[in-house]
């Protein structure tokens, strides 16, 4: 029958997450939204787990056109363009409605065109990690005097790793291969992610608390090809975007609901899980880190983020 | 999309045959079938430059040189003259002896580190010496220990092992605490390996009675160098470095113990980084390609396309697993084990599970296959390690490997056949 | 001048080489050392520069392995084929092979130019050293072009007669 067409064009989204992660999901999402509003003629195939490279690797090749689109944090995407660090700025969201009101409004808009033509690469989505809070087997977070000696293991990124060093912490660099081992010889203490994370990559075996409090909220960027974007139809373009948009949507509900449901399955586990109800104290200290990154990010664009949860 | 899956695999099939047939370097090899699939798929040229970047970006594997260098250097400064001493006179009467203490010391770094190649390098830079000053073939020397380097996989922890835990969503440890028995019991199985072939052909050390006194003076020349693994070990377990780090922190011991006893010149160091440098490249050059190969196979649904064929076959779950076996020699021939597993797992785990095989077992038969993925050729990173260290060629190898293949594809049979070796000591762990 | 070049033909790859493994043995033992016994925050966070030193090291120590590797005929081939090869014909054996190889090597050249070239057009630097990615690239062509050198100087000097036994042998 001629509803359904045999596919004309295949796109390939690759990402770093387990399957059946909320990355995953929403990328799945972003693959029927694509073949039901194209009729079958655009096809998406996921290739999850990291089967295609590392997240950096990963949006290079689609920086490259080797590649069509991948869902990565922008941390480490930023590379091509240090604004989009602004989320990467601790405690800037005060909710997910700050985070929908940014990514979602003018701020996003101009943010993502910006990176665009510094980039070469479209953002079509916009995904999230989630609340990244600290996991340890030292003691529980309740105040920053906690973070105290404990060894993080934090991602290569200056304003985190400044952050984690603002707070009391030592942050230190060890690399994905090698961190399940680390962690389990106690080589680090801890690390921080969202609950899921800590789930996924099976953490709760040998860390013992996950305390809720958030420095940072992972926001993740869906990007494509501008090249292979822009050989598109009009047509096909809107179709990319109004899945993207309804995908991210859909994704930022099911990562959020992944939080709740993943502080209870840690418990589950047998981690000890405390949430801070007062972040007012590790705000002050991390204080100095957004003053000292504030210039080199653009105050402008810093101060309308933060106006954005008002 | 150009060409379809059948379509690419024939042409990069084809022209891996035809460049490994006229002699191009093996790594180089998978290049230029790789670059033969990109000519006819839309996906650009460049993608050979950046994979040749990002597929040899693996922390990991620095364990490798350094490993190698750890035991250049020890054997530069005349260290493991004192420990191959010790074993001479320990194991040199039973036959085989020396084969049965590489296997074991295998075992023994097993359990520190997680790579295969990386417990070939650290066993072969010593025993492989140590059994040709006692006679034994060369080419048996490195066929034994690139056996024994797969242990490194088996027994935890175990690289392979995390990943297929995060995709397949079981816990690690507990997959670690399977991956002991099967491992211990290989560890038995090789032994008696070496004892049998050793007996076999006659081989044993100088013949040199043992006695008490003896052995205490020979022991106390060997503190030394028997310290080496103990401080790499305890390196690891005490939390101070991951094995990638601790394979450095062996490096500079073995720099300190050579300086301090005058054996080591600066002149030697730098030999040493030389040699290790043209082993690092000469093995660690075809990571870059196999990934670049690989990963066009993914993106053109390879994988997805045989898992797929495969569950149409059958819903026998043993005769599942012995095409998925059949599958995994095939991929283990021309694919780096990390990538196979990254790549096989989210497409073959489904159709297992549907058909009722225990998840636990396929991710140690997966293991298995990787071992056994480590010695065939044309891509045996072990063997390369074995052959590079021996000075022999992967030929001159060849024929003492096969036999141990041979007991390793054995081995994997009996895996498959009874699943509780693979699988007791997760339910034992989860209580069910 | 001649001196020089020819002290770097002769020694280039092995001073890279040894400058490399330097660093990845001082990297990495710094990483554990402050780690373990030193917890003073602006010491561990340097662990950031030492791992990433390393692991552009390590890149770099493979390709100029590579390259010492070809220059002395240690790359791993299949050679079975070629032992029943007349002896006087035994050392061009790998003659064909050589220029499909060289071929392919200057291709890599020409992309690895290519991604050079690319990321130099966009800002685009590494994460803890800061230092732009371009350059960390360049290893891709300069090492495949030295790699092509060394396999056709070993035709130049004669050295492809010296092989027959131990071709594929480090
Ligand atoms: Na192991
Ligand atoms: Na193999």
């Amino acid at each position: 029958d001629d509803y359904v067409q045999t596919p004309q064009k295949t796109f390939r989204l690759a990402h770093g997450n387990a399957p059946g992660s909320p990355y995953d999901l929403g990328a799945n999402r972003f693959a029927e939204l694509v073949e039901v509003y194209s009729r079958g003629a655009m096809k998406v195939d996921v290739y999850p787990a990291a089967q295609l490279g590392g997240e950096q690797a990963v949006a290079k090749d689609v920086q490259l056109g080797v590649i069509d689109m991948t869902a990565v944090p922008t941390q480490n995407a930023s590379m091509w363009y240090k604004p989009m660090d602004v989320f990467v700025l601790p405690f800037l969201f005060k909710d997910r409605f700050h985070v929908d009101a940014v990514v979602e409004g003018p701020i996003g808009e101009e943010l993502f065109e910006e990176y665009r033509e510094a980039s070469g690469v479209r953002v079509i989505s916009v995904f999230e990690y989630g609340n990244r809070a600290p996991m340890n087997n030292v003691r529980p977070i309740t105040t920053p005097a906690d973070f105290a000696g404990i060894k993080f293991r934090v991602p290569k990124n200056d304003i985190m790793v400044d952050a984690y060093q603002a707070l009391g912490a030592n942050p230190t660099a060890i690399d994905w291969g090698d961190l399940y081992g680390a962690l389990q010889q106690g080589v680090a203490d801890g690390l921080e992610g969202p609950p899921q994370n800590m789930i996924d990559a099976k953490f709760f075996d040998f860390l013992k608390y996950y305390s809720y409090v958030d420095p940072f909220f992972g926001v993740v960027i869906m990007i494509m090809n501008d090249d292979i974007f822009n050989s598109l139809t009009e047509e096909e373009q809107a179709i990319i975007l109004r899945a993207g948009s309804e995908a991210g949507q859909y994704q930022r509900w099911v990562s959020a609901k992944s939080h709740v449901d993943g502080m209870e399955r840690l418990k589950e586990k047998g981690v000890e899980v405390n949430i801070v109800e007062d972040r007012q104290p590790f705000m002050d200290a991390v204080k100095p880190v957004v003053d000292k990154y504030k210039a080199e990010i653009g105050s402008e664009l810093v101060d309308n983020v933060m106006a954005a949860g008002n | 999309m150009g060409i379809d899956a059948a379509t690419l695999s024939a042409i990069i099939f084809s022209m891996l045959g035809l460049c490994l047939l006229i002699g191009v370097p093996i790594g180089y090899s998978l290049g230029i079938a790789t670059v033969a699939g990109l000519y006819f798929s839309p996906i650009p040229l460049i993608y050979i430059a950046q994979t040749l970047y990002t597929g040899t970006e693996l922390f990991p594997l620095i364990a490798i040189p350094g490993f190698v260098l750890a035991g250049d250097l020890m054997i530069r400064s005349k260290i493991t003259d004192k420990l191959i001493r010790l074993v001479f006179l320990s194991v040199g009467n039973i036959p085989g002896g020396l084969g049965v203490v590489t296997v074991v010391a295998c075992g023994l770094f097993a359990s520190i580190s997680g790579s295969g190649p990386a417990t070939t390098a650290a066993i072969g830079g010593i025993m492989i010496s140590a059994m040709v000053k006692a006679g034994y073939p060369p080419a048996y020397a490195a066929a034994v220990t690139a056996a024994g380097g797969t242990l490194g996989v088996l027994i935890p922890p175990s690289n392979p092992m995390i990943i297929y835990g995060v995709v397949a969503d079981l816990s690690i440890p507990h997959l670690f605490v399977s991956g002991a028995v099967p491992g211990l019991l290989l560890v038995a199985v090789l032994s008696a390996y070496c004892y049998i072939t050793g007996r076999i052909r006659g081989l044993r050390g100088s013949g040199e009675k043992l006695t008490l006194p003896k052995f205490f003076i020979a022991f106390k020349g060997a503190i030394w160098a028997l310290l080496m693994p103990i401080i790499v070990l305890g390196v690891i377990y005490t939390g101070m470095a991951t094995p990638t780090e601790a394979s450095m922190v062996a490096v500079l011991y073995t720099m300190i113990l050579g300086f301090a006893g005058r054996t080591l010149k600066p002149s030697d160091i730098f030999e040493a980084m030389v040699t290790t440098g043209k082993l690092t490249g000469a093995i660690l050059i075809t990571m870059g390609p196999a990934m670049a190969f690989g990963k066009l196979l993914t993106m053109y649904q390879v994988p997805v396309l045989l898992g797929q064929g495969i569950g149409e076959l059958t819903s026998n779950p043993t005769l599942l697993l012995l095409m998925v076996g059949g599958l995994l020699i095939i991929a283990g021939t021309f694919m780096e084990g990390l990538s196979t597993i990254i790549l096989l797992t989210p497409v073959l785990l489904p159709v297992l599970k549907a058909a009722g095989a225990d998840p636990v077992q396929f991710g140690i038969l997966l293991v298995v296959m990787m071992e056994i993925g480590f010695l065939t050729p044309p891509l045996g990173v072990n063997v390369f390690v074995a052959s590079a260290i021996a000075k022999l060629s992967i030929e001159e190898i060849s024929k003492e490997l096969i036999p141990l293949i041979a007991v390793l594809l054995l081995y994997a049979l009996v895996i498959i056949l009874f699943p509780t070796i693979s699988t007791w000591g997760y339910h034992y762990m989860t209580g069910r | 001048m001649k001196k020089i070049l020819t002290l770097i033909d002769r020694k280039l790859e092995e001073f890279m080489i040894v400058g490399l493994m330097t660093i990845l043995v001082c990297g990495l033992v710094y990483s554990a050392f402050v780690r373990y016994f030193v917890t003073i925050p602006a010491l561990t966070r340097f662990t950031y520069i030492s791992e990433e030193a390393s692991i552009f090291s390590f890149i770099w120590l493979i390709y100029f392995g590579a390259a010492l590797a070809a220059r002395d005929g240690a790359h791993f081939r299949v050679s079975a084929q070629f032992s029943r090869l007349p002896e006087r014909l035994k050392p061009w054996r790998f003659l064909l092979a050589d220029i499909v190889w060289v071929l392919f090597n200057l291709f890599v050249v020409y992309q690895g130019y290519e991604l050079v070239r690319i990321t130099t057009t966009r800002t685009e630097n590494s994460l803890a050293l800061g230092i732009p990615m371009w350059i960390v690239y360049l290893i891709i062509p300069l090492s495949f072009l030295l790699t092509s050198w060394r396999v056709v100087q070993r035709y130049i000097r004669g050295e492809h007669f010296n092989d027959t036994e131990k071709a594929a042998a480090v």
